[in-house]
């Protein structure tokens, strides 16, 4: 039983959520002694064959069709079907992404298995079957769910598995893909690229996020400079969401983005139970907050009770001497 | 234009999620339930549309059978018709085999449109769209932004890695709502009334096969809180240290 990680990459450079995918992989595939398999598009880049030998892939699947573009669904699920029918996997992993929200279904479909998503913790029971831990309730539950069916597609949450590299000699398949997969009943008008230099924040090591108590939507400037100043993401609260403060893909929460930073700053945000299921992955969190009985404290590594109007800009003018010192 | 809107009614988003006490089951007898946030906007979507081009609005859920109520408010908000599918709780907790479910019943209805909310707040898969998609042969855009019909043609937004993407999709597709799509309404007291006019039909559908079992359900560890500070002039330089020393950002 072999194991094929899709392997995303952005530029030439595999995500992290690719090498914490391999990793799963690599380990996946030794307890079930089978192959680990990368499958990888954009031939444009022959050093991420590199990248993925150090990661431990046996096997190495390149698309060979340079116009295989991002948005393509149809056109990669073709591609790791094609794959697939060459080394028959049991589970097919993916890091969580934009991309594979999309991919994962699909393919689950096409290949008539199984899919689970958000998959924080896994192992192989006393019958051989792979049992997973995932998030209900945007993370208020966690389910355990037993895969009976295979090849299963299976989705991981992000910076939750840690990254090791084995070093192998892989051996590289190329693959051709024809231009029969794609769709063309869907067309990309245009991308309008983000004018923001900050981080996404399904991607971002540190997340500062502000709510109610900024009190004003034109206070939200101090998140972004404090978000700035630590290189971060930039988040907010549901009810300055709601209220139009600010642009809804920043929201974190169980209606917004569940987030995994190393470090997420809340600044004024209460921590709603909404709230607080979506920041559960964060690994450490930090709170400033002028109501000492606020429930973010509860959760919070670090507190900081006062007013935050007095606080982010003196973080941020400390931040800064120490940068120059 | 004839639309179908994929609905579910969850627990509300503010809900503390109770296990049975031998971890079997999750505890829904003091949940509140109501429609899916961002199946919501797809109704709302659905109904601007309508408004707009004239056309039917049918909304279709899968869940149990004691969820009608809080799905009837679709009814309200302005879809013509509800058709409920119901299951048992195993099939119901498995994300394909709602979606096959699901497909069978649309391949019986007539539709330009189907539009799906990006993902429950329950499950949280986000997989019933696209996977529809896949089974039904359609065209498919997840978590759109912004909406628009030109010809036979929808015109959508979607973010893609913190870019904005612009598609044109030919009908008849498939489209998950993501939230800020639109601004759901709030039903009048008239859409109310007529509400109670429309039709509902509540149907038990052939089962689907099931390729995944939720075998236990648990609570995750609760975070030790820390360590809380007034604000005093040393709190700033001991959040630095933090920042250097633990959580090793600068």
């Amino acid at each position: 039983m072999n194991v094929l990680v899709f392997a995303e990459q952005k530029s030439g450079k595999l995500t992290r959520g690719a090498a914490e995918a391999l990793a799963v992989g690599r380990s996946l595939a030794d307890q079930i002694r089978g192959k680990l398999v990368g499958g990888i598009f954009s031939p444009e880049y022959p050093e991420l064959v590199t990248e993925l030998a150090g990661l431990g892939a046996d096997e190495i699947s390149f698309a060979a069709d340079t116009q295989i573009v991002q948005w393509d669904v149809a056109k990669q699920v073709k591609f790791i079907s094609e794959i697939c029918q060459n080394i028959s996997p049991a589970y097919i992993i993916f890091p969580k992404s934009d991309l594979s929200r999309d991919l994962a279904p699909a393919l689950a479909i096409r290949l008539a298995g199984a899919v689970v998503t958000d998959v924080l913790a896994w192992q192989i029971d006393e019958t051989g079957a792979l049992v997973v831990r995932r998030p209900l309730y945007g993370g208020k539950v966690l389910a355990s769910v037993r895969i009976r069916k295979t090849p299963a597609v299976i989705v991981l949450s992000p910076n939750v598995f840690p990254i090791s590299g084995h070093r192998v000699e892989p051996r590289i398949h190329t693959l051709s893909i024809d231009d029969s997969g794609g769709d063309n009943r869907l067309r990309l008008r245009e991308i309008i690229p983000n004018s923001s230099s900050r981080p996404a924040l399904m991607e971002a090591r540190v997340i500062v996020a502000g709510g109610r108590g900024l009190r004003a939507p034109e206070n939200f400037h101090l998140i972004e400079e404090l978000a700035d100043a630590l290189g971060g993401a930039v988040g907010a609260s549901r009810s300055i969401v709601d209220a139009g403060w600010v642009e809804q893909v920043h929201q974190v929460g169980q209606t917004g983005k569940s987030v995994a930073p190393d470090l997420y700053i809340a600044c004024g945000i209460s921590g709603a139970i909404q709230h607080l299921a979506g920041i559960r992955a964060a690994k450490q969190i930090v709170a400033i907050n002028n109501d000492p009985d606020a429930p973010i404290f509860k959760v919070a590594v670090l507190g900081i009770v006062g007013d935050l109007f007095e606080i982010i800009p003196e973080i941020i003018r400390q931040l800064k001497a120490s940068q120059r010192a | 234009m004839n639309i179908i809107v994929c609905i579910k009614s969850v627990p509300v988003s503010d809900s503390i999620i109770n296990i049975t006490s031998e971890g079997g089951r999750i505890d829904t007898t003091n949940l509140k339930f109501d429609l899916n946030p961002y199946d919501e906007y797809a109704l709302e979507a659905a109904v601007q549309l309508k408004e707009q081009l004239g056309g039917n609005v049918t909304a279709l859920s899968l869940g149990p059978e004691s969820h009608a109520l809080s799905l009837k408010r679709v009814l309200a908000l302005g879809a013509d018709n509800l058709i409920q599918l119901t299951a048992d709780d195993e099939t119901l907790s498995d994300a394909l085999a709602t979606t096959q479910i699901l497909a069978e019943t649309i391949k019986g209805l007539p539709y330009d449109l189907i539009l799906c909310g990006k993902q429950s707040i329950d499950s949280g898969n986000a997989t019933t769209g696209r996977a529809l998609a896949q089974l039904l042969n359609l065209p498919c855009v997840t978590a759109v932004v912004s909406l628009t019909i030109e010809d036979n043609r929808v015109i959508v937004a979607r973010e893609l890695d913190g870019q904005r993407a612009v598609f044109e999709c030919q009908l008849p597709c498939i489209l998950t709502a993501e939230k800020g799509l639109n601004k759901p309404r709030y039903p009048s007291l008239k859409d109310i009334m007529a509400a109670r006019k429309k039709p509902t039909s509540l149907q038990k559908p052939l089962p689907a096969e099931t390729a995944t079992t939720i075998i236990g359900y648990q609570h995750p560890a609760p975070r030790q809180a820390g360590k809380i500070i007034d604000n005093n002039p040393d709190a700033v330089p001991e959040l630095l240290r933090f920042l250097k020393d633990s959580a090793g950002i600068i």
